[in-house]
């Protein structure tokens, strides 16, 4: 039986993505945010970090394809992923709705996607349960492509 | 994503500045004609465009453009907006209502290209930068006139 070390991501009350240990980089609770005046919904705002600006993606805004909250979620977490065509290591920002909680996985725990909101299969690898609850893990590398740009 | 030339373009020693609400947006300032003030603006020709006006600057016609927060072209004209930046491309001689500008020099900012997720097809800017403690939008007369020409299609084209 193989375990991992995955973070959990609170998204909102419901919903939780999960990346892997080492794509966890930093979590920030008063960040500092600019909104970017024509992106894209669910991507508004950039962060300073290491005096790079980074995207900031709110994945909640993403999968239900709703407007972003007027007020801004200051809570953020800077994560770490590769782009297919490059090996040095990327890095964004995911809009958090709490702090991050480290856990084990192991594979029993794997589970099936949830049916809704129907979007996680376009960013999520795979998913397991966590306290009676299905957590996508997600690529990280799809989530800041161009590729939840409709 | 930006193109490489464009944030390593090292012929650019200054940009304008641009204030539109709250946010500044960057042309190289080689590229901007003349920043004036305006007291009326005259109607166009055919009005069904975007432009919200005209005026006659070093015996041409310039045709005159407003943004919304988004950096999308606005029919509205912002009364509180009395500066405007000339600029031309391809031939198209066009200006851009502002609030205030100013000059910033290139070594005052660092840019980083828009990254990947953020980079919509009709995005007006392709690198973003701090100066100041304000959030600076990169872009140039090409992009601006190729938006304000998209623009006036999509007007035209219902």
């Amino acid at each position: 039986m193989a375990e991992a070390k995955a973070w959990l991501l609170p998204l909102d009350e419901q919903l939780m993505a999960a990346i892997g240990e080492y794509e966890l980089t930093r979590f920030i609770t008063d960040a500092q945010l600019y909104p970017v005046p024509g992106a894209p919904a669910h991507c508004k705002q950039v962060c300073v970090w290491q005096n790079q600006l980074l995207p900031v993606v709110d994945l909640l805004v993403w999968l239900h394809g709703t407007a972003p909250a007027a007020d801004t979620r200051p809570i953020i977490a800077i994560t770490a992923y590769h782009a297919p065509s490059d090996t040095l290591p990327h890095y964004g920002a995911l809009a958090l709705s709490a702090a991050p909680q480290q856990v084990l996985v192991d594979d029993d725990q794997a589970c099936a996607l949830p049916a809704t909101p129907a979007r996680w299969r376009r960013i999520a690898v795979s998913c397991f349960s966590q306290q009676h609850r299905p957590v996508p893990i997600i690529d990280l590398g799809t989530v800041f492509s161009d590729a939840l740009l409709d | 994503m930006i193109t490489g030339s464009f944030i390593s373009d090292y012929s650019i020693l200054s940009y304008t500045a641009l204030q539109l609400g709250q946010h500044l947006l960057l042309l190289p300032e080689s590229e901007i004609v003349a920043v004036i003030e305006i007291e009326e603006l005259m109607p166009t020709a055919d009005g069904t465009d975007q432009a919200i006006g005209m005026l006659r600057f070093e015996d041409r016609f310039w045709r005159i453009y407003n943004l919304d927060s988004d950096f999308r072209p606005t029919p509205d004209a912002d009364g509180e907006r009395r500066h405007c930046a000339l600029f031309e491309d391809s031939g198209q001689a066009c200006g851009l209502l502002c609030d205030a500008s100013s000059k910033i020099s290139r070594n005052a900012i660092t840019t980083n290209p828009i990254a990947a997720c953020m980079h919509t097809s009709d995005l007006l800017f392709t690198a973003v930068g701090l100066w100041n403690g304000q959030l600076v939008c990169l872009t140039n007369a090409q992009r601006l006139s190729a938006l304000l020409t998209r623009s006036d299609q999509d007007v035209a084209h219902g």
